[in-house]
């Protein structure tokens, strides 16, 4: 399972913020993944929920929003985004000679509290 | 009110992990993360590899499963320094335990190269790095031609796919030529080798491939 390491690197982070905003509450917490990332909204939440079951942070909301990704023109140094599911070409010089820029880095985007 | 920031879910293994790249540029050693299904043959993989070693390559190996010390067992009857990580219930590594492996695998034999072999999954290892020099993808013919399609995110990490089994191949609908065309879409660079384990057959670039990665350590 591995949504509970993702959820205990979650913790954290909320932790540190705590520290610095003083909320009492959160009700969102968003998310942001590559688009191979293996994260489910679903599983995500569902552990978060057990995790919290006790805590300050039961009941908080937990959004997954997936980036495009980001690539880069071996041919003529262009950079640009994708969504497409395999390389794309170029969109200034239609090669296809692209490289992912490949960050699969989960993050914290932003957090609703009160 | 909204709070925005940007902050790492996983930086703390991600902070392990560059403690372990440290810990093995340090001692000039090289590190490969071999992630495939329960059963996909990884540990046959190593059995034959350690026949096969010549002497530039001193091995050593972790073994990650849920639970029993059997792989390690294996790989120790093969004379090979080996230290088995057992997670539990965790369906991946993580750099914290490979770290504390590494370290005794490093105290009493010189090592350059060290192979982990992750929990069989093709979905959670490939989200947690350990330090590695490579990733190392490992499917068996008998899973499936489909395997690549559904499993993107191993397949585009990885810096090598080997495909095993190959003896079985005849036995199967496995079309390597569909497999190779996926890999292709997400993968512009590793080499694909395919091979058998029992037998052997189809190893030698394999080899030439973990000789060529520790002789650049040497040369460095
Ligand atoms: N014919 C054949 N069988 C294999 C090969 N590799 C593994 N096997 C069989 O597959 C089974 C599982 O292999 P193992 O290495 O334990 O898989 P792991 O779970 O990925 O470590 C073993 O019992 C082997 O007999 C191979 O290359 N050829
Ligand atoms: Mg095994
Ligand atoms: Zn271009």
């Amino acid at each position: 399972m591995h949504e509970l390491s993702v959820v205990d690197g979650i913790l954290r982070v909320v932790e540190i913020q705590k520290r610095k905003h003083r909320f009492s509450r959160v009700k969102l917490i968003e998310i942001i993944c590559g688009k191979y990332n293996c994260l489910s909204e679903d599983n995500l939440q569902f552990c978060f929920d057990a995790a919290t079951e006790s805590s300050s942070l039961k009941g908080a909301r937990l959004k997954i929003v997936r980036r495009g990704e980001d690539y880069r023109c071996a041919a003529c140094n262009a950079e640009f985004g994708a969504e497409s599911e395999s390389l794309p070409t170029c969109p200034a010089c239609r090669s296809t000679d692209v490289i992912p820029r490949m960050d699969y880095a989960v993050y914290v985007r932003s957090l609703e509290v009160e | 009110m909204k709070i925005k920031m940007r902050e790492r879910v996983l930086s703390s293994n991600d902070a392990w992990a560059r403690e372990n790249k440290a810990f093995l540029t340090e001692r000039n050693i090289r590190m490969l993360n071999l992630i495939g299904s329960p059963g996909a043959g990884k540990t046959c993989l190593l059995e034959k590899t350690i026949d096969l070693l010549g002497e530039r390559i001193a091995l050593g190996i972790i073994e990650g499963d849920l639970a029993t010390a059997k792989d390690a067992d294996r790989i120790r009857k093969k004379g090979v320094p080996v230290y088995q990580i057992n997670t539990g219930s965790g369906c991946h590594l993580n750099a914290r335990s490979v770290h504390k492996a590494m370290r005794e695998l490093c105290t009493d034999t010189p090592i350059n190269l060290i192979v982990v072999e992750n929990v069989g999954n093709l979905v959670c290892p490939a989200e947690f790095d350990l330090g590695e020099d490579a990733k190392v993808a490992v499917l068996s013919v008998t899973e499936g031609d489909d395997k690549v399609e559904k499993y993107p995110l191993l397949f585009t990490k990885v810096s090598v796919l080997l495909i095993t089994k190959m003896a079985l191949l005849r036995h199967t609908n496995f079309n390597l030529t569909t497999v190779r065309k996926a890999f292709r879409k997400l993968n512009r660079m590793a080499p694909l080798f395919s091979m058998d384990s029992l037998s052997g057959r189809g190893f030698s670039p394999w080899m030439e491939y973990l000789n060529a990665a520790v002789q650049r350590e040497d040369s460095k």
